[in-house]
């Protein structure tokens, strides 16, 4: 027995001595890619398909100014994004541009992983971070330093089906709209005998219950961060509101939902009204026959919804850093922006260019999603990447199934959250 | 002197022949230590720091393992994860050898009929997950048609916390049936014939046959299908994370000790805390397999 170990340690250090005298090859690459003066390729990750063609023109705009560049976008869907990433950021492998979001930034910076483009963001003629919504450069500030070049905002609203609204004769959803009026329409959009129901009341706290606390005048978390405040009386009626659409029936339950997601509903015309992302309007104009329209969330105390920006940023072990930096000072420039706009792929972050992005759409009038960057909440960070979303998934389909008192699941949340951050 | 230079040239053959023995499995046996192996270390070394983010590990001793004692959480995983295995491997087990058996005979088209059982190991678990999404769904679904031609009223597979777990380990008998169904068949066909035809001569029926001569010497495959199986049901991940999300009403009676492992790692950014996780399911793993390995004594045949 101790023989054949030990005859395959062996074998095995002999097969590691192979492998180990082909190694030098490598270093050539890495001489090609200094300066201008050669071909420089650079890559760029990204987790939207919708928003593809939108980057690859503007990668090709930069391609076409500067020809020694050789531009890759790779996307990513959602689902692996970030696991594929941190695989690759912790081999050493990451893209040299990526796509970040608020609530992963810190993760990234703070485990050096980024590189800090602060001196760009204050210095630069084009990408000047004055040129951004204050919140979305915030966004991506670590620690006195910024991560990201301002990419786009992205804003949730009120989708509706025009046709399901017509046959059950309410008017459409405006400007005025209180939470009264959306409980009464989705009451009487309702239609049990045809499997319709009046809104998709989803167990989600970007796409439902995080604005309504917000127009409740509540919050997920204290101003400073640090205290959870799940419990106030403020979210606990904001949620028991939203919770009251599945009781009374006028929304799928959450387990319809397990079945099918809100998005198909919402395509498939069963469901009269949607909360939705800015970035869902390409999918939802590519299915035939929806015939549907947006508006603003209805006004409960206060208008509120998210407005969440994305940035643009660069791997900290890139081997092209001064193409990289050249690269993303374009995305963020005025003409790369909008480039985006016009394909409608999301809202510019670059000042007052959201109107080439509205006017992209001929049916439908996406105003309403330009207006929330006036009055937009940031991501309260209780996504994924924290073990505070764990304590939410643990308390919340419970309460969105009826299975537990909204003020209870929402004080344990509370409780648990706070207990998570001593 | 003849015989120094005899011994010697014995020993350079016995040399060559180990040499090349052993140059043949290394691209194997690499592969173990680098992807299985020396993950396996480092989640130990990781088990005993805290490893948050992309930050070096700082040594925190036995913190995860007290923090993995009083978590709930992690005996309710644990708790599904052993439901599932107590509904897959069993029945999964008893399929297989059905299976196996059934194909083993001379039937017409038995080589079309294999490759359909075999098909679900290749097909990718994301293009599984979504079939069976839609054969479970609890409207539209297949399943549901199916039971309302008999009169039977429709379930929701899927969004009922009673159900959830037993939709899940459905896919996962239906998938795991073929693979182990081809390892059986090789075990079968070692079966020698004259077995059967001297039993043919005292006149045994097939029942006899089966459990007097079959099952006796398809054991020692049997016993490794039953180990391999019993890992693989404890690891049970993909299924749950394509089919169901956390947001779901039924996610918490399903979600499963690996899922735990892969969100606290993956999603959390704890890898700390994760690798304690699958550190703890290793140890679980090798007690069952040490149990399983002491009752082959009992009903292993092995005729050497």
């Amino acid at each position: 027995m101790y023989k054949k170990i030990t005859g395959i340690l062996l074998s095995a250090l002999m097969v590691f001595a192979l492998v180990g005298c082909n190694s030098g090859t490598e270093s050539k690459k890495e001489d090609a890619a200094k300066g201008d003066k050669q071909n420089v390729e650079l890559k760029m990750f990204f987790w939207d398909k919708n928003q593809e063609p939108g980057l690859k023109a503007m990668a090709d705009d930069f391609m076409a100014k500067n020809p020694t560049y050789k531009i890759t976008v790779e996307t990513i869907p959602w689902n692996e994004y970030w696991t594929k990433l941190q695989a690759a950021a912790t081999g050493g492998d990451m893209p040299d541009i990526v796509v970040m979001h608020p609530d992963q930034v810190e993760n990234y910076a703070q485990g050096g992983m980024l590189m800090d483009l602060t001196d760009m963001l204050t210095n630069s003629q084009t990408a000047n971070k004055d040129k951004f919504p204050q919140y979305v450069v915030d966004d991506f500030e670590v620690d006195g330093k910024y991560y990201g070049v301002p990419k786009d905002v992205g804003t949730l609203a009120l989708v509706y089906n025009k046709d399901l609204f017509d046959q059950a004769k309410v008017p459409y959803p405006n400007d005025n709209w209180t939470w009264d009026d959306m409980m009464n329409a989705a009451q009487k959009i309702t239609d049990k005998s045809k499997g319709i129901y009046g809104i998709a009341a989803q167990n989600d706290g970007q796409n439902f219950y995080w604005n309504l606390i917000w127009q409740n005048g509540g919050d997920m978390f204290s101003k400073d961060g640090k205290t959870s405040t799940f419990d106030s009386q403020e979210a606990i009626d904001a949620v028991k509101y939203g919770v009251s659409f599945i009781e009374k029936g006028y929304s799928p339950t959450i387990a319809d939902f397990a079945n099918l997601s809100p998005n198909k509903y919402f395509s498939s015309g069963k469901v009269g009204m949607v909360f939705d992302g800015s970035w869902m309007l390409t999918e939802y104009l590519a299915v035939k026959d929806l015939n549907f329209d947006v508006a603003e969330l209805p006004k409960g105390k206060e208008r509120a919804a998210i407005a969440s920006g994305m940035a643009f940023s660069v791997s900290a072990k890139t081997k092209n850093k001064d193409a990289s930096l050249k690269f993303v000072e374009y995305l963020g420039s005025k003409e790369a922006q909008e480039i985006g706009a016009k394909l409608g792929i999301s809202i510019p972050a670059y000042e007052n260019i959201a109107d080439p992005w509205v006017a992209g759409f001929k049916t439908i009038d996406a105003s309403p999603f330009v207006k929330v960057i006036e009055y937009g909440h940031r991501s309260p960070g209780l996504n994924t990447s924290n073990e505070g979303s764990a304590v939410v998934h643990k308390y919340m389909p419970e309460v969105f199934s009826m299975k537990r008192p909204v003020d209870d699941g929402l004080k344990q949340i509370a409780k648990e959250i706070n207990a998570l951050n001593k | 002197m003849k015989m120094v230079n005899q011994q010697h040239f014995l020993k350079n053959r016995k040399f060559t022949t180990w040499f090349y023995g052993y140059l043949f499995i290394a691209p194997t046996i690499l592969a173990i230590i680098v992807l299985y192996l020396w993950p396996m270390v480092q989640s130990l070394y990781y088990s005993f720091n805290e490893v948050k983010g992309f930050q070096s590990p700082v040594f925190v001793g036995l913190d995860n393992y007290e923090r993995l004692i009083q978590d709930t959480e992690v005996f309710g995983a644990l708790g599904n994860t052993f439901l599932y295995a107590l509904l897959t491997v069993p029945l999964g087990i008893f399929i297989s050898l059905i299976t196996a058996v059934l194909l083993n005979t001379n039937i017409k088209g038995k080589g079309i009929v294999r490759t359909l059982y075999f098909l679900p190991v290749v097909s990718a678990p994301a293009a599984v997950a979504l079939v069976w999404k839609w054969i479970y769904n609890n409207q539209y679904g297949l399943l549901n048609q199916i039971l309302g031609f008999f009169g039977i009223p429709g379930q929701d597979w899927l969004g009922n916390p009673k159900l959830a777990l037993i939709s899940i380990a459905i896919v996962g008998i239906w998938s795991m049936v073929g693979y182990n169904m081809i390892i059986l068949i090789a075990g079968l066909q070692d079966i020698p014939r004259s077995l059967y035809e001297s039993a043919d001569i005292d006149g045994a029926g097939p029942v006899r046959k089966f459990f007097n001569i079959t099952l006796p010497m398809v054991s020692p495959t049997l016993f490794f299908v039953s180990v391999t199986t019993v890992m693989g049901s404890l690891q049970v991940f993909d299924h749950i994370y394509m089919m169901l999300t956390p947001e779901s009403p039924s996610f918490k009676s399903t979600e499963s000790i690996v899922y735990l492992f892969f969100r606290y790692t993956f999603q959390n950014y704890n890898k700390g805390y994760g690798s304690t996780i699958v550190i703890f399911l290793l140890l679980i793993i090798l007690a069952l397999t040490f149990v399983q390995m002491k009752l082959q004594k009992k009903w292993v045949h092995y005729n050497d």
